[in-house]
This record gives structure tokens, C-alpha cells and sequence, in this order.
């Protein structure tokens, strides 16, 4: 038996037993998502459209996501409808952006993983990383949105007697807490992702220019940089998403 | 409302200068650096042709005639340079007008262009960022960009320790900078007097070290089997060292988030309710886990593994099948999500445990003062 195999054993087990139905809901979700992540790689590598697969593939991650969550109807579409927004929105900014930064690719710091590798492929290297950018976003999106679904509708149901007004403050409050520790979990996934490179950059002597200059450093930062906006875009879309939807329940009434 | 909009309008076009100002400097900053820049005056693209390897992949090559005017040397003020590139862009990229790009001289004099200046993109977009933050975050902006500020500082200062002394144990490096992170940021965002502060560094601590013991013990008593170190990327020693060491840091954050969901909750319903016995709390404390640790396994995983997509691709595009291209490039990131997920449960029951064990305490200890 393999680590790989030991390990899910393991994260079964203890996801059954200390989740209950709701860890093995959990499991299932992250192997649903493992298994729509690999099957975008392999579109991808057929040469499909980047762009369509992507999006496509990450309305998938991200309805999994939100429904293995297991909140009642008017969350989970509340959550959904704001992730979605904000990820249409990171979208239309990582494109220009990623053209702008041009950090996308490989540089000298990847050359002895790319021994062998002929890197003259049919796929535009910059449609990848903007990809990357995009898919590596959207699980702190997912969460915070369901989290601030969660708590927007728990107000919403609890406070009858709070004027629309009193709601809104409350639930930004809340979205403000949501914000403020999400924000910390993309941080520290990211700086994981980064030590390797960073331990490197410091052993081969590079300067403060060189790294803030270089490529694989700078398409890290804007990965963060898009992930933490995105978590602050979910509480304005969520509040805006409420109100859209209660103004379109009271007119039809 | 009419002043706050007025206040938040003024903060928008405030936001707005200080972004544009930055990018500007970083237009004008170039005396700042010892390397060559250059800026693009004129760029003519010509089609070179294609290239095609052994797996039929064809792409177009071009090459271009660059004009820079030098912009942080007194000789020579201009030059003229050659770039080339294929369509792919994987590791050369075109250059436009108007760019600064780094120059390198050979011995003969011959100039290259080495990489284009992008601190002058990403740190205006910093800025704007971090004024959205504050923007949005209102009253709570302070200290959430304060334990975001000393969380990079902190790491950046033990980048540079582990570049000082090459020799020293990364796991146990980053093991330390964990714990100091974790005070630091629980400390910052809810107090360093406040008792649950310390409950919830105790969970969050205790789950990093059991989750890691746990993962350990796997790899020893498998020998490692399935564990592809040499396909890790910018390894530059101890790789296993390093394997724990990012995945002490990856976890770090969730275990914290959802030990703080835990523990916040369990407090605030102890205190509404003084008359619930420990099972009962156990329950809520349970319910509030099971709520988010599906999301926060997506949030860890998404990280871990989008970033290896172009080498994926690459490595398809290449001819190579699944089950290599998957040992290659995905192994790793999965087994540090799934590592990341056990720590993510984990939190439920220590959290609950920690808090038991000090509240109780202290409760007991306040009746034998009242007696």
C-alpha cells in the first residue's frame, strides 16, 4: 500500500467518525473535486478551449463545493449565485491582468524540472496560468460564500423583528469576521506553495530586485493577491444577492 | 448615509491616487537598481517560421528587433537587442512598447534582454488590494492587515535565516516559525489577554504536531512508498524535510480558522447557557466543525493542486500517460491535501478537548474561591 492510499484511509476514517454523515459527505465532495480537477487537466491536454473548459469545470468545482455543504435551498442558491458572480468577476481581471504581469510559464528556476520536456506546446502558456490563477481562487470563494450565506440567512430568519437596515449591518459585521480569518487561510496555502522557491531564491543569492522581478514570484503574489480579493468580493455580492432577491420576492407577491 | 457615501466616495478616489502613484513610481524607479533597465521604444515583430518536436506539437517562432533607450546607465542611452519566442511563451516572451525590461551585458558586450520588470504590476495591485480590504473591512481592516503584514514578515525572516544557515533543519525551522505565527495571529485578532486566545493556540498547535506525528508515522511505516521526493519542484536540499515543512505551513492557516469557529462558539454558548454539561457542549462544538471542514479541505486543495496544471499539461503535451504524468506532478499535492484534511478534522475533537480541559479548570477554580 501507498502513502496516497494509507492516508485516505486514515482521512476516511476519522472524516466517518468524527463528521458523521456529513464527513463522509465531506470525503466524498473532495474526491468529486479531485476527479472534475483531473478530468479539466485532460480536456485541456486534448486541446480543448481553455477558456470554455474552464469555466465550465469551475462552475462544477464550485456547485460541489457549495452543496456538500449541506445548507437548505435558499443558502446553498444564495451561496451559489455569489460565487459564481465573484468568480465571473476574477475572471474578467485575471485576463488582462495575467497579459499585463506576463507572469506565466517557466523561468531558469524550473530548468531542471523541465529536462527533457519540449516546451514548444499547441497550448498558449498564458491561457494556463490564468487558469491556474482562477481555479486556485475558488475554494476560499466557495467557503467564504457559504459561510456568509449561512450566517446571512440564520439572520434573516432569526431577526423578524430587525428593519431590513439592522439585518444589512449585522450580516456585514459577520461578513467582516468571514473575511478576516478566510483571508489567513489563503495566506498560509499560499506561503506553503511558495517556501520551496523562496528557500531556493535565498540559497542561489538572489537580490531583492531579482525576486520581486521574477516570474514564478510575481505569479504567485497575484494568485494571493486574486484569492484575497475574492474573498472580500463575496460579502458585497452576497449582500447585493439578498436584497436582489428579497426586492424579486416582494414584486412578484 | 449621506456622509458615509460621500466618506467612502472620497476613500475610492483616494484609493484610486495612492494605486496610481505607486504604479508610477515604479514607472520612474529604475536609479534604484543595479541591473541594466531598458525601456522599449520600438518593437518589429517578424515570423520566424515553426518548430516542431518529436510529439508533433508545432508551434510559430518569431523573432523581434528590439530599440531600448537605457534608462539607469549614461552609456550607451540607446541599444538595439533580438528576442526570440514561440507561440507557447513557456519560457520566452514577447516584449511590447513602452515595457522596462532587465538587461543583461555579456563579456562581449552583447546585450540580452533577461526578464521584464514586474514589481511595477504587482505592487500597485497590492495597494489597491489593500485598499479594497480596508474598504470593505471597515473597523476590523487594522487587524487583519496587521496579522497579514507580520505573517509575511515572519516568513520572509525565516526564508532569510534558512539561507543564513543552509545546515539547520527546515521542518523544525518552520516548525518554530508555526507556533510564533499562530500567537502572533490569534494574539492580533482576538486579544492577547483574552483566555480563549490561548485555548484555541493550544488546539491549534496541538492538532499541527498530532497531524504531523500521524503523517510521519505513515511514511516510516511505509517506507516512504508512493512518496515521489525527486519529481518535488525547487528542491535545494532535505526533501522530506521540506515536504513536512510546507505542510505544516499549508494547514496552518485552515486549523486556525476552524479551531477558532470552535472554540469562539463553544465560549459564547458557555456563557449563554452556564447549565450545559460537557457533552452537550461537545455536541455544538462538533455541529460547528462538521459545518466547514468540507469547504476548508476544498480551499487547501484547489491551492495545492492548480498550480501544477501548466507542467500537467506540459507534461501530457509531452506524450507522456496519466499514471506518470500523475507521480511526476500531482502526487505531491495530493498527499499534502490529504495530510491537510486529516489535520482539518483533527481540530474538531482537540478543540473540543482544550476547551474542556481549560474551562473546566476554570470554573473549578473559581468555586473554590467562592468557598
Amino acid at each position: 500500500m501507498g502513502v496516497t492510499a494509507a492516508l485516505t484511509i486514515i482521512l476516511f476514517s476519522l472524516m466517518a467518525l468524527i463528521g458523521g454523515l456529513k464527513g463522509i459527505g465531506a470525503f466524498i465532495s473532495l474526491w468529486l473535486n479531485v476527479a472534475v480537477l483531473f478530468i479539466m487537466i485532460t480536456l485541456i491536454s486534448l486541446s480543448f478551449n481553455v477558456y470554455a473548459v474552464l469555466l465550465i469545470g469551475a462552475s462544477i468545482l464550485l456547485t460541489i463545493t457549495v452543496v456538500s455543504t449541506g445548507g437548505d435551498e435558499d443558502t446553498t442558491s444564495l451561496a451559489l449565485l455569489t460565487s459564481f458572480v465573484v468568480m465571473l468577476c476574477l475572471l474578467v481581471l485575471i485576463v488582462p491582468m495575467g497579459k499585463e504581469a506576463m507572469a506565466f510559464g517557466f523561468a531558469v528556476e524550473s530548468s531542471e524540472a523541465l529536462e527533457g520536456l519540449s516546451l514548444g506546446i499547441r497550448i498558449p502558456f498564458l491561457q494556463l496560468g490564468n487558469a491556474a490563477a482562477l481555479l486556485a481562487t475558488l475554494g476560499a470563494v466557495a467557503e467564504a460564500a457559504v459561510a456568509m450565506a449561512t450566517g446571512l440567512m440564520a439572520l434573516h430568519r432569526h431577526g423578524q423583528t430587525l428593519t431590513n437596515q439592522g439585518l444589512i449591518a449585522a450580516a456585514l459585521d459577520l461578513g467582516r469576521q468571514i473575511i478576516g480569518t478566510a483571508v489567513n487561510t489563503v495566506l498560509f496555502g499560499f506561503l506553503a506553495d511558495f517556501l520551496a522557491l523562496g528557500i531556493l531564491f535565498m540559497k542561489l543569492h538572489y537580490s531583492l530586485a531579482d525576486i520581486i522581478n521574477a516570474k514564478l514570484f510575481t505569479s504567485t503574489v497575484l494568485s494571493l493577491l486574486y484569492a484575497i480579493l475574492g474573498v472580500v468580493l463575496v460579502l458585497p455580492v452576497t449582500v447585493l444577492g439578498y436584497k436582489f432577491r428579497e426586492r424579486s420576492s416582494k414584486s412578484t407577491k | 448615509m449621506r456622509t458615509s457615501t460621500t466618506k467612502n466616495l472620497i476613500y475610492v478616489i483616494l484609493i484610486l491616487v495612492i494605486t496610481g502613484l505607486t504604479a508610477l513610481f515604479f514607472q520612474v524607479n529604475s536609479n534604484l537598481y543595479k541591473q541594466p533597465i531598458g525601456r522599449v521604444t520600438q518593437v518589429t515583430t517578424q515570423a520566424t517560421g515553426s518548430q516542431v518536436d518529436q510529439f508533433k506539437n508545432r508551434v510559430k517562432t518569431y523573432q523581434q528587433t528590439v530599440t531600448l533607450r537605457l534608462l539607469n546607465r549614461q552609456q550607451p542611452t540607446r541599444l538595439k537587442v533580438t528576442n526570440y519566442y514561440d507561440a507557447a511563451q513557456g519560457m520566452n516572451q514577447p516584449v511590447k512598447e513602452g515595457q522596462q525590461v532587465f538587461l543583461n551585458q555579456s563579456q562581449h558586450g552583447h546585450w540580452q534582454i533577461d526578464t521584464i520588470k514586474r514589481d511595477g504590476i504587482w505592487v500597485p495591485f497590492l495597494v489597491l488590494i489593500a485598499g479594497i480590504l480596508i474598504l470593505v473591512l471597515g473597523p476590523r481592516a487594522k487587524r487583519t492587515l496587521c496579522s497579514l503584514g507580520v505573517n509575511i514578515g515572519l516568513f520572509i525572516l525565516f526564508l532569510w535565516l534558512s539561507g543564513l544557515f543552509p545546515n539547520v533543519n527546515l521542518f523544525y525551522l518552520f516548525c518554530f516559525f508555526s507556533a510564533l505565527a499562530t500567537i502572533v495571529t490569534l494574539g492580533l485578532v482576538l486579544g492577547f489577554k483574552q483566555e480563549r486566545t490561548w485555548t484555541i493556540v493550544a488546539a491549534v498547535l496541538t492538532t499541527t504536531l498530532l497531524t504531523l506525528a500521524l503523517a510521519a508515522l505513515v511514511f516510516n511505516l511505509l517506507n516512504n512508498r508512493g512518496i515521489y521526493f525527486e519529481h518535488m519542484e525547487y528542491t535545494s536540499q532535505d526533501p522530506y524535510q521540506l515536504l513536512m515543512a510546507m505542510t505544516v505551513i499549508g494547514v496552518l492557516g485552515a486549523v486556525m480558522d476552524e479551531a477558532t469557529d470552535i472554540t469562539t462558539t463553544l465560549y459564547s454558548v458557555r456563557q449563554e447557557n452556564p447549565d450545559l454539561n460537557r457533552k452537550q457542549l461537545a455536541v455544538i462544538g462538533r455541529q460547528v466543525g462538521q459545518e466547514i471542514f468540507g469547504a476548508l479541505n476544498n480551499v487547501l486543495f484547489l491551492i495545492f493542486i492548480a498550480e501544477q496544471i501548466p507542467m500537467t499539461v506540459l507534461y501530457f503535451q509531452n506524450g507522456n500517460s496519466w499514471p506518470f504524468t500523475y507521480t511526476a506532478n500531482l502526487s505531491i499535492g495530493m498527499i499534502q491535501t490529504l495530510i491537510s484534511a486529516i489535520g482539518i478534522v483533527l481540530t474538531v475533537p482537540v478543540s473540543i478537548g482544550w476547551f474542556l480541559v481549560l474551562d473546566h479548570g476554570h470554573l473549578k477554580w473559581l468555586q473554590q474561591k467562592e468557598n
